[in-house]
């Protein structure tokens, strides 16, 4: 049977940031920094998030003649997601607000 | 963002690799790294970015490599194959062709030297025995190149025994031979011929299985592709 695992410290911190604003697309970098997350950290997870279908993406053009970037919301299923989670971890609502103090 | 100074230029050539690294179905993900560290201005910034990119592109090579079908590019896959059996072919070419190879022996050198010596027949049965187990190694790289350049997986079932087996049974001959030698000092790893012995079989036994065990693996599942198969298990978010 497939067993649910706890989130880590991280996992809890991004879906906290991207609860906050849960229709606004952001970023990659722009969710590196909010949640103090190095990008070696942050990209698996938005993978794993994304294969399980709590994340929705997609490429938006930029206004600069730089590359187009890809863009991050979190899905009704995984809004519902990181409610449960970070109801479950109660302490990890502080997070995104120390990460940003720290940074 | 100033793209000439060397260090975004080191940065980008980690972005390059991390892409390289990254399995084919997550190819995407490395695009979405790239368009984010071209948008970092700051080079010190974007250098930390591309070394977690990298990271990144390790452990999903890693994780796919691991859960999947251990499918590795050829470029990849010869000199591994190299590494592990090129250590094996040496010591039967040295068994076989060298001063004091079997091709030299006649009947003269036998009785002088190991008939007529005091351990000498059991010293030469151990060389005729591992010679013939390392004839796997010689083997073993012929198969693995043909399957590399011909895609000819090995489907042969005494092939597929005797390339687990020959370097399991040097491995363990050649510690038992040790050990009725030297007795407890077998394990001695801080003894002067210590590393030379465990060495060698990393080399010859060691290496050699698990470049079977991948070769085996390979010929098992020669029609998967690079990247994890549809359906497989998303891994755990952590």
């Amino acid at each position: 049977m497939k067993r649910d695992r706890k989130p880590s410290t991280q996992t809890l911190s991004l879906l906290g940031v991207l609860l906050e604003q849960p229709r606004s697309w952001r970023h990659g970098y722009d969710i590196s920094i909010a949640t103090a997350i190095k990008s070696g950290t942050l990209y698996p997870i938005l993978m794993r998030l994304s294969d399980r279908g709590f994340l929705e993406h997609k490429w938006q053009g930029s206004d600069t003649a730089r590359p187009p970037r890809h863009v991050y919301r979190l899905t009704a299923g995984g809004a519902a997601y990181a409610r449960a989670q970070i109801a479950a971890n109660e302490w990890a609502r502080v997070l995104p607000t120390l990460s940003r103090s720290r940074g | 963002m100033n793209p000439q100074t060397n260090s975004r230029r080191i940065a980008s050539a980690l972005m390059n690799c991390s892409a390289q690294l990254l399995p084919a179905h997550r190819i995407g993900w490395a695009r979405a790294m790239r368009a984010e560290f071209d948008h970092i201005d700051n080079d010190r910034r974007a250098a930390s970015w591309a070394v977690g990119c990298l990271l990144t592109c390790i452990k999903e090579r890693t994780y796919s490599m691991i859960h999947g079908d251990l499918k590795v590019s050829r470029w990849l896959l010869a000199p591994e194959m190299l590494l592990c059996f090129v250590p094996l072919s040496l010591l039967w070419l040295d068994g076989i062709d060298a001063a004091s190879g079997l091709l030299r022996l006649n009947s003269a050198v036998i009785h002088k030297y190991f008939i007529g010596v005091p351990g000498g027949a059991a010293f030469l049965v151990s060389m005729i025995a591992g010679v013939m187990l390392a004839t796997i190694g010689p083997i073993a790289l012929i198969a693995a190149f043909r399957m590399i350049l011909m895609r000819t997986p090995i489907t042969n079932a005494w092939l597929r025994i005797a390339l687990i087996a020959a370097p399991i049974v040097y491995g363990m001959v050649s510690v038992t031979l040790r050990a009725v030698e030297t007795g407890a000092a077998t394990f001695d790893f801080a003894s002067a011929d210590a590393f030379d012995f465990w060495s060698g079989i990393f080399l010859l036994s060691v290496l050699p299985v698990l470049g079977a065990a991948h070769l085996l693996r390979l010929s098992a599942n020669p029609l998967s592709t690079r990247e994890l198969p549809a359906g497989t298990a998303a891994k755990p978010i952590r």
